[in-house]
């Protein structure tokens, strides 16, 4: 820790042991832990609160990340618990895990959130780290089983909307998960990421990006038509449209 | 939301028609109807007059009839009032009627009080305000007004209660430390009254004029009151016939028109509009149109005679529907014009205007009348659902004329139909900011603890914000004072001083100089042993000054009672013609008054303060928080976060710590005034909500254990705490819900409110609406009273942008997922702006 004149000024993330003794001791909440250890039994105290509304609202418990199915166990058992009291339970995940892992929330989870970053493997690799055999592996035997799917494409400029990816993209839906996708979702590129970069102190790769926003909007709505053309139904963002 | 039901209710619009989403600038064409979007424009044109009219004529006639005993007295003056009104019909209306002055002209009310506008137009003229202007037309109506006042002085109801009080009562009313404030009723009419229009339109004015010749006929010597109910039916009778002769100078003014009229559409408009007027002089309604018209005339007639805000229209879509149905069965309506009908009729709604007092508007701003009600949906007296047609086209009107007036309410219940669910939740994220929506099951309950029985109880409408009413029964006082518990505390912390007590204070010399208190001693933060003591010391001082608010607010009601009696508006209300007394003396069957309470989440979020860091962690002295306050909290910092941060429990995230205490703060609140007796035979009923108040009452207001520094805003209505450190509910809606529930929401008969604030975003598309549905129906589950939204716009983004702590638990919809607002970076936040103005 670098301290100024007795102030907290910046924490070195390499020596950081998160004991949390400083987001303990700050009565201002200016540093805040987020994210604790919690047990089944704490999630589920957690979710039964919100049992009305899902009940209300035709809605559920989703589980998203990092990752979700890193902890598998934990949502297996949690989803269960669900599954007891009547709560639809949904599992958000980039589908980068030993199938075991997958199996082991399988029978508890009702539905899937998953996405198509790029069609060619080594594109994928350069961008995320790795390849995207396991995760088109893995939907096509959550299609094959008839588990409900919810596809998004995260649409980013220059990297995955051209012709030819979303081509594939659509073949790859049709052919190879046998069309079974509730919906395609296509989520435009947004500068989320930027000030968690910049609070972690890590250089933002899409610093220098520029986007013509309204252009772009008409883009990924020409790229949702196209799909729609091919018998895939497609959104832009995550909302179905006003009648 | 699939098991729902269904209704066959239909309104102009497709029930599940999308409107816009959030607030937007600059339409102007919202109906369908041309005439509808024009008379609006015209409206919002109009300036904001003062009116001599009322005011010659009012004081003409008291000079006239000086000897007469009040009741005829006030009855001549109505008569007279009415007979010498310059009457206007206005191009392209179809409603006809105004209060005796232009539309859009407040009239004046010198019955009521006259000190302050004497010193005010002197010293403080009001087209000088910083808000709430109004403006003389000319220097001569200036000269005119000031010269009427003078002749009033001493004469009014507020002269009558000024002679009443005494020091302990005034010391924490608006001329003392605005620990509650009366306001409302010490300078103006009351109103907040529902008037029995099933009955006005059934059997006309003639039939008022015969119920009260009937009452006299009968009247017997032997009976000790015969003078008074002699005077009081004769009072009736001049004010019901006066009404017959003005609805009748109307028809004849119709006539005029209409016979000069070159337009044969417009000519045949006012000839119908002269063949409605010479119906309904004295006749019950025969059409739908009649109806709406008749209904105009019996509302402004009582505007006319009590100076009276938030008169509501009751449940309009249940007293209305007989006309509607015949007329479409009969073919004689279509419903397209039954549809620009009420829309005529609600832009129409928004025309009276009133100044008031200069301190009034300090905490409660608005230049209408204000309060003005309408319900819709429901149950109906034997607890079935109610819906019909009416129900939907009015919310139709209501999206489409999107105006201050009239304040629409949605009542809702376990079998309210989808459709209507849906239509609602449509006008809602229009975010034009109606309608709110009300809970069937928690207000009959409260209704039915003032005594009725069930079957009337499900027939409650409600009047002004929240306050349930029964219609035609019930004389309420609702929103009677406003009470600032955050000042109680004060008290509780300070060994019932102010914490600034000092020799700025305007009472020094008889208060803090003579070594007093303003309120009793009950303890303070350096002397209390247990938590218990804290709480045992704000029950003591709730009960003191609850004493000083009522007797206060009684000797008001007495005044009204004996200054200005209310002939006309009494034969609408059942018991006052059975009974020959009036209304303003308990004639009608259900009276009582109604207090409103503000910042009980300041208290409660300053009474966990208190356990928590004093008695449960022991990590400070009573008397270390105590010093943080009176200073201000200045040099205090790190109480001052620590206070403000999650480390503290906070009303409002579903936390049991600090909702039990909330809890407690209502139920003393509500513990001390119900089951108190009203002069007039009622009960006082106690409300929890602060309108706009919260944030007039702040500015007097020393700082606060919650970690609300001096001049900041209490809490507001039911809301948790919200200070300029930041918000203190940061669990989201659902956990604001189920907080807002862990209180027995029927214990406050006089109603409770909660605001919710939402950004378009996440009620955007079909999801959106659902969710919004889905989250209603659950909030309702709950039991709470009310609740009503605001759908933020782009511009209130920026607005945040700017002032991050104000808006800390504002949520947008990001992508898959919701976050806070401000939580968010700039970039981020820019590209949310961005976004939703290309979703438009």
């Amino acid at each position: 820790m670098l301290f100024v004149e007795g102030k907290l000024e910046r924490i070195d993330p390499n020596r950081c042991s998160s004991c949390m003794a400083c987001a303990d001791a700050c009565p201002a909440d200016a540093i805040k832990q987020w994210g604790r250890e919690i047990s089944v039994r704490e999630a589920m105290d957690e979710i039964r609160r919100d049992k009305g509304y899902y009940d209300r609202s035709g809605g559920g418990v989703t589980v998203s990340g990092g990752e979700p199915l890193l902890q598998a166990d934990f949502v297996a058992e949690v989803f269960k618990a669900c599954r007891e009291e009547g709560i639809h339970t949904c599992c958000e995940s980039t589908l980068c895990v030993p199938w075991e892992q997958i199996e082991k929330v399988l029978p508890w989870t009702d539905m899937f959130f998953t996405d198509i970053k790029h069609m060619d493997s080594k594109i994928h690799e350069e961008f995320t780290g790795v390849g995207n055999e396991r995760i088109f592996e893995n939907q096509k035997k959550l299609a094959g089983l008839g588990k409900e799917m919810v596809v998004r494409i995260p649409v980013i400029p220059g990297v995955n909307d051209d012709k030819n990816n979303i081509e594939k993209t659509a073949d790859y839906i049709l052919d190879e998960l046998g069309g079974r996708v509730r919906t395609l979702q296509l989520l435009s590129f947004m500068r989320l990421g930027e000030e968690k970069y910049a609070s972690l102190g890590r250089p933002y790769g899409m610093q220098d990006l520029e986007i013509d926003r309204p252009a772009f909007q008409k883009h990924v709505e020409e790229m949702a038509a196209y799909f729609e053309e091919r018998g895939i139904h497609c959104t832009v963002g995550t909302r179905e449209k006003e009648a | 939301m699939n098991d729902s039901l269904h209704t066959m209710a239909c309104g102009l619009d497709p029930y599940d028609k999308t409107y816009s989403l959030g607030y937007e600038v600059g339409h102007g064409d919202w109906s369908p109807f041309p005439r509808v979007n024009k008379l609006r424009q015209v409206f919002l044109d109009r300036p904001f007059n003062i009116d001599n009219e009322r005011f010659r004529n009012v004081t003409k006639a008291y000079q006239m009839y000086e000897d007469l005993p009040v009741k005829l007295r006030c009855a001549k003056a109505f008569e007279s009032i009415l007979m010498n009104a310059t009457l206007e019909i206005y191009d392209d209306d179809l409603i006809m009627g105004e209060i005796a002055a232009p539309a859009k002209a407040s009239p004046q009310y010198p019955e009521f009080s006259v000190n302050w506008m004497l010193y005010e137009a002197l010293n403080e003229p009001f087209e000088e305000r910083e808000h709430d202007q109004f403006y003389f037309v000319n220097e001569e109506d200036r000269a005119e007004f000031i010269e009427l006042c003078r002749w009033w002085q001493g004469k009014a109801v507020d002269d009558q209660v000024e002679a009443y009080l005494d020091d302990d009562q005034r010391k924490g009313s608006q001329s003392g430390k605005k620990i509650f404030q009366t306001n409302l009723y010490h300078y103006g009419g009351v109103g907040h009254y529902v008037m029995n229009y099933e009955k006005i339109l059934r059997i006309g004015f003639d039939g008022m004029v015969s119920e009260a010749k009937e009452r006299l006929a009968g009247l017997s010597k032997k009976d000790p009151d015969y003078a008074e109910k002699k005077v009081f039916y004769e009072a009736v009778i001049i004010c019901h016939e006066a009404a017959i002769k003005y609805i009748e100078r109307y028809a004849k003014l119709a006539e005029e028109k209409a016979a000069a009229e070159k337009d044969p559409k417009r000519k045949g408009e006012l000839e119908m509009m002269a063949k409605n007027a010479h119906q309904i002089a004295g006749g019950p309604a025969r059409t739908f149109w009649q109806a709406l018209q008749l209904f105009n005339f019996a509302t402004t007639l009582t505007l006319i005679e009590s100076n009276g805000h938030s008169v509501s229209y009751g449940r309009m879509d249940q007293w209305l529907y007989p006309y509607y149905k015949e007329d479409m069965q009969s073919g004689t309506i279509t419903k397209e014009f039954a549809q620009e009908l009420l829309e005529v009729t609600y832009v129409k709604m928004n025309n009276p205007t009133k100044i008031r007092d200069g301190g009034t508007v300090r905490v409660r701003q608005g230049r209408g009348f204000g309060g003005e009600c309408l319900t819709i949906g429901g149950v109906d007296r034997d607890g079935k659902d109610a819906t019909n047609d009416l129900t939907m086209m009015l919310l139709d009107a209501s999206v489409h004329t999107r105006m201050m007036c009239p304040w629409l309410l949605v009542r809702m219940h376990e079998n309210t139909p989808y459709e209507l669910k849906v239509k609602t939740v449509e006008c809602i994220r229009a975010g034009y900011g109606h309608p709110k929506v009300f809970n069937d099951a928690p207000t009959i309950k409260a209704q039915m603890s003032k005594g009725m029985p069930l079957e009337e109880a499900r027939d409650y409408a409600i009047v002004g914000c929240v306050e349930p009413n029964s219609p035609g029964r019930e004389y309420g006082w609702h929103d009677g004072s406003y009470i600032n518990t955050v000042k109680f505390m004060e008290m509780v912390l300070n060994g019932g001083r102010c914490l600034d007590c000092g020799p700025h204070c305007s009472r020094w010399e008889k208060c803090g100089a003579l070594g007093k208190a303003l309120g009793p001693n009950t303890g303070s933060l350096e002397t209390y042993k247990s938590f218990d003591e804290v709480l045992e010391s704000v029950d003591k001082q709730f009960d003191y000054w609850i004493d000083q608010m009522c007797s206060t607010m009684n000797i008001v009601d007495r005044a009204h009672r004996d200054r200005k009696p209310l002939p006309y508006a009494s034969a609408f209300f059942d018991g006052c013609l059975e009974s020959g007394v009036d209304l303003t003396a308990g004639g009608t069957i259900y009276n009582g008054i109604g207090p409103q309470a503000s910042g009980i989440a300041t208290c409660a979020d300053t009474l966990a303060t208190i356990k928590q860091l004093v008695f449960d962690e022991k990590k400070f002295t009573g008397g270390e928080l105590l010093q943080a306050v009176k200073d201000n909290w200045e040099g205090h910092e790190i109480l001052y976060n620590l206070v403000n941060s999650s480390k503290v429990h906070h009303f409002g995230n579903d936390d049991d710590y600090a909702d039990d205490l909330f809890k407690f703060m209502f139920e003393c609140y509500c513990r001390h005034l119900t089951g108190r007796p009203t002069i007039r035979g009622g009960e006082y009923t106690p409300g929890v909500y602060s309108v706009s108040a919260n944030v007039g009452m702040g500015l007097n207001t020393n700082a606060s254990l919650d970690g609300r520094k001096a001049g900041e805003a209490i809490s507001d209505n039911m809301g948790p705490v919200h200070t300029a450190w930041g918000s203190h509910d940061i669990k989201g809606p659902i956990a604001v819900a189920h907080s807002v529930s862990k209180v027995d929401h029927s214990l406050a008969t006089n109603g409770t409110l909660l605001n919710m604030k939402f950004p378009q975003e996440a009620v955007k598309g079909r999801e959106g609406r659902d969710n919004l549905i889905g989250f209603i129906d659950e909030y309702l589950a709950g039991d709470p009273m009310h609740v009503q939204f605001n759908i933020m716009s782009s511009e209130t983004m920026r607005a945040a942008q700017k002032h991050p702590e104000q808006y800390k638990d504002m949520l947008v919809r990001v992508a898959g997922y919701s976050a806070y607002f401000v939580e968010l970076g700039k970039a981020l936040q820019d590209d949310l702006i961005n976004r939703t103005e290309l979703s438009f």
